[in-house]
């Protein structure tokens, strides 16, 4: 119950903050190029796909940005002001607290994109061969990415800056996979043993950017099979869950 | 549960034997999903299609390498500005080798058409032209017609401030020295790392890196090599027509001209006709001229082999293509000819050996 409470007003508090306010100006804005671009283009093909290719990309990445910017906020600025001593003063855990704070940043990043994603969807006519199904598996898809992302950079929050922490977290999910496959190319040629041996290693690190399938939704109309999907979830899950228990580790040590 | 998790050691444990487990089972769920979504630098028509971002991002990468191309170009001519069109001189040069090796008459390489068609929308108002026409001659005594960027002070109504850029630019209209562009090679390397498909980067890569073999002896097989990579980074894909016909013929044209190895020549040729032949009707003016060399080229690589009737067969196919290639038909009847008295010598010598 405390965490639902904490979420609850961590919720409501992020909806009073300005990034909320400049998401809400970025789908405007969205909106406004979206519909100046469809006029009279309606039925072109490759500018229905551009524009919805677009938007899920956009969206992606904003809502990427939004969990991002309050993940890393909630823990230093609380402690920052002081709120945190009435907080854990009352009968409420510290790991009850940061899974309160999750909570609140995973909902306002999932709501941001189902917002985005349904205004997509509205305003531009999906392109030929498209799965509604697909459509909703890769919505969920980026919220459990986003679920990940969010306990991520909760835990860094603990060890890193506010900026800093915001820095490596989004240069982590936007790039990783493209570090990954430099890395991993770097170390083909280092020998067959040892190159496969570093090179599962750099697998401890999640790869947030294959639970973003917006290519394989507008280039294949088969929705992912659900074991795949489901192996999809509990990955995300599980690197958050381990993400949350590290960060209350990390937590409870820490001098508030 | 909660019990056993109560120390830290015990959770700082959980998340170790979590992390080695999801390192363990990741890779069959990371490795199909990373081949679904993934970016790679090299142009792909159909997966491009899928992603708005990355339609865009192309347009840079070529716009970008096409900047770095027409950098090279500006070498050519001690860095005075021309219109595109007279700027490059790679197809004079390559126009120069074929008709050296191969004893043709003058020929329009499709660099030159690539250039012209691009620049169609670029050419001057009638008229205008003769003005800032620039006729200079370069060290091989060849004399080029260009038309600069910055006009002459004649055609140019700005005044002192034209003035002042010819004084501060570089600019001349009575003679330029065309030089080869060696120092531009790096600018050409990066042009076809940016674009990989950058199909005329390539080739003055490897045309101008063999040039220099009086002072580089490893020119030759770089330039082999370079072009070996290219036509590996530009496979021919299912379902689309092979546009890489040109790299075919810088790479044929190397190995049968300069590494004088016809018989590698007449197999890395062969592959490109026949799939040019099966794709003719969907290859544009650029790609149709670049075959119409390669089939010139084959058919100088079986006379070298001393396969006549093969080259005669190949200029054959090619001439059923290209009815009016003057060139392919030479290349015909001399093979013909070569190909006649190649039996008459034959005979003549089976006449005269004595049976056993």
């Amino acid at each position: 119950m405390p965490t639902w409470l904490v979420a609850r007003i961590t919720f409501f508090e992020t909806l009073r903050r300005k990034d909320f306010f400049v998401l809400l100006i970025l789908l405007g804005l969205y909106t406004a190029v979206a519909v100046t671009l469809l006029q009279g283009r309606s039925q072109d093909e490759s500018v229905r796909r551009l524009l919805f290719s677009l938007g899920l990309t956009f969206s992606f990445g904003a809502a990427a940005i939004l969990v991002v910017v309050l993940a890393a906020r909630q823990v230093p600025k609380e402690i920052e002001q002081g709120t945190i001593l009435p907080l854990l003063a009352r009968p409420l855990t510290r790991g009850q607290f940061l899974l309160g704070k999750f909570l609140a940043c995973w909902v306002v990043g999932a709501g941001s994109l189902l917002c985005f994603a349904v205004l997509i969807r509205l305003l531009v006519r999906p392109p030929a061969q498209f799965s509604e199904v697909l459509f909703v598996q890769t919505i969920v898809l980026q919220a459990a990415g986003l679920g990940a992302l969010a306990a991520i950079t909760l835990m860094f929050s603990l060890v890193l800056t506010d900026l800093l922490n915001i820095t490596v977290s989004l240069i982590y999910y936007f790039f990783w996979g493209v570090i990954f496959n430099v890395l991993q190319s770097a170390l083909h040629p280092a020998g067959e043993s040892g190159g496969s041996f570093l090179g599962r290693a750099l697998y401890v690190f999640p790869h947030l950017e294959i639970l973003n399938i917006s290519r394989v939704c507008l280039a294949e109309s088969t929705p992912l099979a659900w074991s795949l999907m489901l192996a999809l979830i509990v990955y995300a899950a599980a690197y958050a869950a381990l993400a949350l228990v590290a960060a209350h580790n990390l937590f409870e040590k820490r001098w508030v | 549960m909660t019990a056993w998790l109560s120390k830290p050691y015990q959770r700082w444990g959980l998340v170790a034997v979590g992390l080695a487990i999801l390192a363990a089972i990741s890779p069959p769920i990371v490795g199909p999903m990373t081949d679904r979504i993934r970016f790679s630098l090299m142009p792909d028509r159909e997966r491009d299609e899928s992603s708005g971002i990355v339609r865009l991002f192309r347009s840079f990468q070529m716009s970008l390498a096409d900047a770095c191309y027409a950098k090279s170009t500006h070498y050519q001519h001690r860095g005075i500005l021309y219109q595109k069109i007279d700027e490059n001189i790679l197809d004079e040069k390559i126009n120069e080798e074929q008709n050296r090796f191969a004893g043709t008459e003058t020929t329009t390489s499709p660099v030159a058409v690539t250039l012209k068609r691009d620049d169609q929308h670029e050419q001057p108002v009638a008229g205008e032209e003769h003005k800032d026409e620039a006729r200079a001659t370069d060290e091989h005594g060849h004399v080029h017609r260009g038309i600069t960027f910055i006009p002459t002070a004649e055609n140019d109504f700005r005044g002192i401030i034209g003035d002042i850029e010819r004084e501060v630019k570089p600019f001349d209209t009575s003679h330029v020295e065309h030089t080869e562009p060696i120092e531009a090679l790096p600018w050409l390397r990066l042009a076809t790392w940016i674009n990989p498909e950058h199909e005329n980067a390539w080739v003055a890569t490897a045309f101008w890196l063999k040039g220099t073999a009086r002072q580089n002896p490893d020119a030759t097989t770089r330039a082999i090599a370079l072009l070996e990579r290219a036509l590996a980074l530009n496979p021919p894909r299912k379902g689309q027509p092979y546009e890489k016909q040109g790299l075919v013929f810088m790479l044929g044209q190397t190995y049968l001209f300069t590494a004088k190895n016809p018989r590698r020549a007449l197999s890395v040729l062969e592959v490109a006709i026949k799939r040019g032949e099966e794709d003719f009707a969907q290859l544009d003016e650029v790609q149709r001229d670049w075959l119409s060399y390669n089939f010139r080229n084959a058919a100088l690589a079986c006379r070298q082999l001393g396969q006549h009737e093969k080259a005669i067969e190949i200029c054959k196919r090619g001439i059923a293509l290209f009815p009016d290639d003057r060139p392919l038909q030479t290349h015909l009847r001399r093979e013909q000819q070569l190909l006649k008295k190649a039996r008459e010598t034959k005979s003549a010598n089976s006449k005269q050996s004595p049976r056993p």
